[in-house]
């Protein structure tokens, strides 16, 4: 473990719930992450894992109600981010934390030119004079490549391409020079050659503004690209972590193994791919013991009855898996119930 | 033009298809432009084989597979079905047609009505090829659940009760119940999660080699496109770019687009890549006005003066390979241009 001044964020046992007249969803069930300083860590999983929730509730926000943080810790530099009120977060949120969402169509507000937007977050956290403002604004077009930028301030966001569009979504994030910015699949409705330009640029600018990155997606793709640790969750909580090395060349968890032996490629042409069976589990329908069992090759019997715990493989391997590792829940594994 | 060399057993063949929008302004709703959706695609789908169509969004590829069910009219060229050019076919003639080319959509909530029963959806099509007697029907609907690995327990049930991944079954056991000889699948997985799509593309592949079907796959993934596909034609701003064997695009990819798009594919396990030194910008350009010559030239690394003048010839650059680059065959330089 490096020493504590190195994390830059640190969520322990983060629990949101959504609850409806009749069920409580558990979305995110008590996960522990951090992200330290320059580093990218991706937050891999399939929909409805919990992914994103757990970037809303890093951001404070989660719709209450129906949603709910049932519990857990999030710091961010050393403070508590759970909490606060509205205008706590406002000093943090778009200034230290920057964002990037999905979609750049519907995140940029059709009405106002990219240089409004672009100037909103200079004006409001940074109070910076209106000439700075322009400059300012030129300057983050230009870091993001886009170019002629004086006549992109002017365009309104139908204008651009979708490409273009997101490296808005991006300068907008970096406008308040944030130490980490938060990106939640931003390059899943991008053509795969505007990804892979999308991708180098974010590697580009987390190393020039010596930024951390938390970046989440469901393409394992992208995690290789982009990612120097992952976490990948399953049904609301994290199953494994490591290097994005580690997971790639040694998978532990028999979820993270499923997820890489059934992605398609030439080189597995004619041979029959490996498929995971069943689907994901509903959040407030959830199996006992490990969510993974009925999906699970190796489950055991003590699989379905007892939640297992974080077993480690190497040094920054960890899996969720105690037959994985060869080793009764009790021995070696810390144990979670 | 040089369409993909010939060969009875294709069952479908593309020659020449053009598509072209009107850009309508103004209060009389004048006609100030076009768009060449569509420009000039030849292509072949051989029997009990997959043909797979990549590019990026906007380029024309679903376009294409309108025009092949006649959903819209095409412009110019021909579209031969088991030799029979299909163009301009009336409603009633293309009848017949509908029971043989089917499609499965992106989008598996979209696509399936949500106040009609698994049966109920999957009897439409049974009663088209006259299956009208209820026990029958039924039979034959639990038949083809089973076939796409559902539980015949699915008929009575509504699509909402069904997850993205079973709804795309019920969708693909729709397209099956006229028993079709050619499948359109447009994007079929693009919108599932990875463990479900490894689930759907071992079922298309099992179909395939149980009934003989043929597929036009259209697809952005090209980590799909390989596994899948038998041949594969790189489609670029309504024109193709590049057709060949699938193994012979991804080992010898000719057309420097095709070179782009190899290169973005994400390789799980390869690392993350160095930053390079550069910064890369992205051009603006209208989506509306296309160069003269190529059309990949603002985008191209290679371009040079020659590529506003060539480019518009697909030329043949080895067995079953054709490429529209004048680069790539220098020897074409002294014809004149075909367009």
């Amino acid at each position: 473990m490096q020493e504590s001044g190195d994390i830059v964020l640190s969520v322990e046992g983060l629990k949101v719930y959504f609850r409806s007249e009749d069920e409580v969803a558990r979305a995110v069930d008590g996960v522990d992450f951090v992200v330290r300083r320059r580093e990218t860590v991706c937050l891999v999983g399939e929909s409805g894992c919990g992914k994103t929730v757990s970037a809303l509730a890093l951001l404070g926000l989660v719709p209450r109600p129906p949603g709910e943080i049932a519990g857990g810790r999030v710091r961010f530099c050393g403070e508590e981010l759970l909490g606060r009120d509205e205008e706590a977060w406002q000093a943090i949120r778009g200034r230290r934390i920057g964002m990037v969402f999905q979609e750049p169509q519907t995140s940029l507000n059709p009405v106002f030119t990219i240089g409004e937007q672009l100037a909103e977050p200079l004006r409001v956290h940074l109070s910076l004079p209106e000439p700075a403002i322009r400059e300012r604004s030129l300057q983050l077009l230009n870091d993001v490549g886009i170019d002629s930028p004086g006549q992109r301030l002017a365009d309104y966001p139908h204008q651009l391409s979708g490409g273009q569009r997101q490296r808005v979504m991006i300068a907008m994030a970096l406008a308040c020079g944030p130490e980490l910015i938060i990106a939640d699949e931003p390059t899943t409705a991008l053509d795969v050659t505007v990804q892979a330009q999308i991708l180098r640029l974010i590697n580009r600018l987390q190393q020039s503004h010596g930024m951390s990155v938390l970046y989440i997606t469901h393409d394992l793709g992208v995690v290789s690209q982009i990612a120097d640790r992952v976490y990948v969750m399953y049904a609301g909580g994290i199953v494994e972590t490591a290097t994005a090395e580690q997971i790639f060349r040694n998978a532990r968890h028999p979820y993270t193994r499923g997820l890489l032996e059934s992605l398609p490629s030439r080189k597995k042409r004619g041979r029959r791919l490996y498929s995971i069976p069943g689907a994901v589990p509903h959040p407030a329908y959830k199996p006992a013991g490990c969510p993974f069992h009925p999906r699970c090759p190796q489950a055991v019997g003590t699989c379905r009855v007892q939640v297992p715990g974080m077993c480690r493989f190497e040094d920054t391997h960890v899996a969720r898996c105690p037959v994985a590792a060869g080793r009764d829940a009790e021995d070696g594994c810390t144990q979670r119930t | 033009m040089m369409p993909p060399s010939e060969n009875k057993t294709d069952i479908l063949r593309i020659e020449g298809l053009r598509k072209h929008f009107p850009i309508r302004r103004g209060f009389f709703q004048r006609t100030v432009g076009w768009v060449r959706a569509v420009e000039n695609v030849s292509l072949a789908v051989a029997g009990g084989r997959t043909l797979g169509l990549v590019g990026e969004s906007g380029c024309g590829k679903t376009t294409v597979a309108r025009m092949i069910l006649q959903l819209l009219p095409a412009d110019g060229g021909r579209i031969l079905y088991k030799g029979t050019d299909i163009c301009g076919f009336s409603d009633q003639q293309m009848k017949p047609l509908r029971r043989e080319i089917q499609i499965v959509f992106q989008d598996p909530y979209g696509s399936l009505n949500p106040r009609m029963t698994v049966g109920q959806t999957i009897a439409e099509g049974l009663r088209m090829k006259g299956i009208r007697e209820r026990r029958r029907a039924r039979e034959q609907i639990e038949r083809l659940l089973e076939l796409v690995g559902m539980a015949p327990a699915a008929v009575d049930r509504y699509p909402h009760e069904f997850s993205g991944g079973q709804r795309q079954r019920i969708g693909i056991a729709r397209a099956l119940s006229v028993e079709p000889s050619l499948v359109i699948c447009d994007e079929p997985v693009s919108a599932l999660d990875v463990s479900i799509q490894a689930q759907i593309i071992n079922l298309l592949k099992d179909l395939q080699d149980r009934l003989g079907l043929s597929y036009l796959f259209i697809s952005h993934d090209l980590n799909v496109v390989g596994y899948l596909c038998h041949h594969v034609a790189v489609m670029y701003k309504g024109q193709i770019m590049e057709y060949a064997p699938a193994e012979e695009m991804f080992e010898n990819p000719l057309h420097p687009y095709t070179h782009e798009l190899l290169a973005a594919v994400p390789d799980p396990g390869a690392g993350k890549k160095p930053t390079d030194e550069t910064l890369e910008s992205e051009r603006h350009e209208s989506t509306l006005e296309l160069p003269e010559g190529c059309r990949f030239q603002s985008k191209c690394r290679e371009k040079n003066e020659r590529c506003r003048q060539l480019g518009g010839e697909l030329a043949f650059a080895g067995k079953d390979h054709f490429v529209r680059c004048w680069k790539t065959k220098p020897l074409h330089l002294t014809r004149p241009e075909l367009r």
